[in-house]
């Protein structure tokens, strides 16, 4: 059995016909889809798409979305903007519970944990605020 | 800024090791035969005294370097963030998002001019400081009063920040009102008019 690593690869479904791949990114678009879905929220970086690509290796709760591997299971870090008024809270709750749902039915993967980093708030007026 | 200012304690500091550390050899008299410090040494072993001051001036400059090294190795690094738990993973605040929210509750009240939030933490919990400018007339105490408890309720609300230990208000300013269209207006905690202003 080849061993690759995980941080870039992606996660590794072997089965009897042969193994799957599935790359960082892709987890991080699922998950970026699944965080567009929920009401008053944006990401740092403008479009989901554009703040899903370029995204590994940076530090963490900058910009994109990050995806990491522990063992055989994903954590996944959110970035995002709320909009003033958002109860983060629950919010948050939300983010997680629909990225973890979303990731695990269509990847296969166990998602251990989904951090979310909120690094600003959207005043009414501004276009785009961030921290 | 920051960079230069660390740049410029860093200098401070290794002159000051240096030169304290040179000045301290000259009690112990460990360097009378480098050349370049002769006229220097024959003033210094001239005289007890100033042996004696440049010694202990020297032991004072290199015990204080050693100090500010210290300090600085050891020195709390500011909060970026405030961060906690819930059964799916963590939620990290940054400190940006909390001085954006209070700001915008702040600045409902009209008591208040403009506002400068600052956000420390402790062993007790968090910390958050208001550096206000208030309005001329307005009820200081009230207001302080309202505003702290606003801004703990919405920290805790919005937020999801629960381990607030105090809201500092430092009112700093008082600004004259100019004009009405200014400050049309400002009224009390009951809802009156205010008929100072």
């Amino acid at each position: 059995m080849r061993k690759e690593s995980r941080e870039n690869t992606g996660a590794n479904n072997e089965k009897e016909l042969g193994e799957t791949k599935i790359h960082n990114d892709v987890i991080a678009t699922i998950a970026g889809i699944a965080l567009a879905e929920v009401k008053g929220i944006s990401s740092p970086s403008g479009g989901f798409v554009e703040g899903i690509t370029g995204i590994i290796g940076r530090k963490y709760c900058e910009k994109g979305i990050k995806v990491e591997f522990a063992e055989d299971s994903i954590i996944l870090e959110i970035p995002v903007i709320v909009e003033y008024g958002v109860r983060i809270p629950e919010t948050a709750l939300e983010i997680q519970k629909k990225i973890k749902e979303r990731v695990e039915r269509l990847t296969g993967n166990n998602v251990k944990s989904v951090n979310i980093c909120v690094q600003g708030i959207k005043l009414p007026g501004d276009s785009k605020k961030e921290g | 800024m920051k960079f230069l200012t660390a740049l410029f304690k860093l200098i401070y500091t290794f002159a000051a090791l240096i030169i304290g550390l040179v000045l301290a050899s000259l009690l112990i008299a460990s360097l009378t035969e480098k050349k370049y410090i002769y006229d220097l040494v024959d003033f210094v072993f001239a005289n007890r005294v100033v042996r004696l001051y440049s010694g202990f001036s020297g032991l004072f400059l290199a015990s204080s370097a050693v100090f500010v090294l210290l300090g600085g190795f050891f020195a709390k690094k500011p909060v970026r963030s405030i961060a906690y738990n819930n059964p799916e993973g963590e939620v990290t605040v940054s400190i940006k998002t909390i001085q954006d929210l209070i700001e915008k509750t702040a600045m409902e009240f009209r008591e208040i001019k403009n506002i400068s939030p600052a956000v420390k933490k402790d062993k007790k919990g968090i910390i958050i400081s208001l550096k206000t400018h208030v309005w001329e007339g307005a009820n200081i105490p009230i207001t302080a009063q309202q505003l702290q408890k606003v801004v703990k309720e919405r920290a805790f609300a919005i937020l999801g920040l629960d381990n607030i230990s105090s809201v500092e208000v430092n009112i700093s300013k008082i600004i004259p009102r100019k004009n009405t269209k200014e400050n049309p207006e400002i009224f009390d905690n009951n809802g009156e008019s205010n008929d100072e202003l």
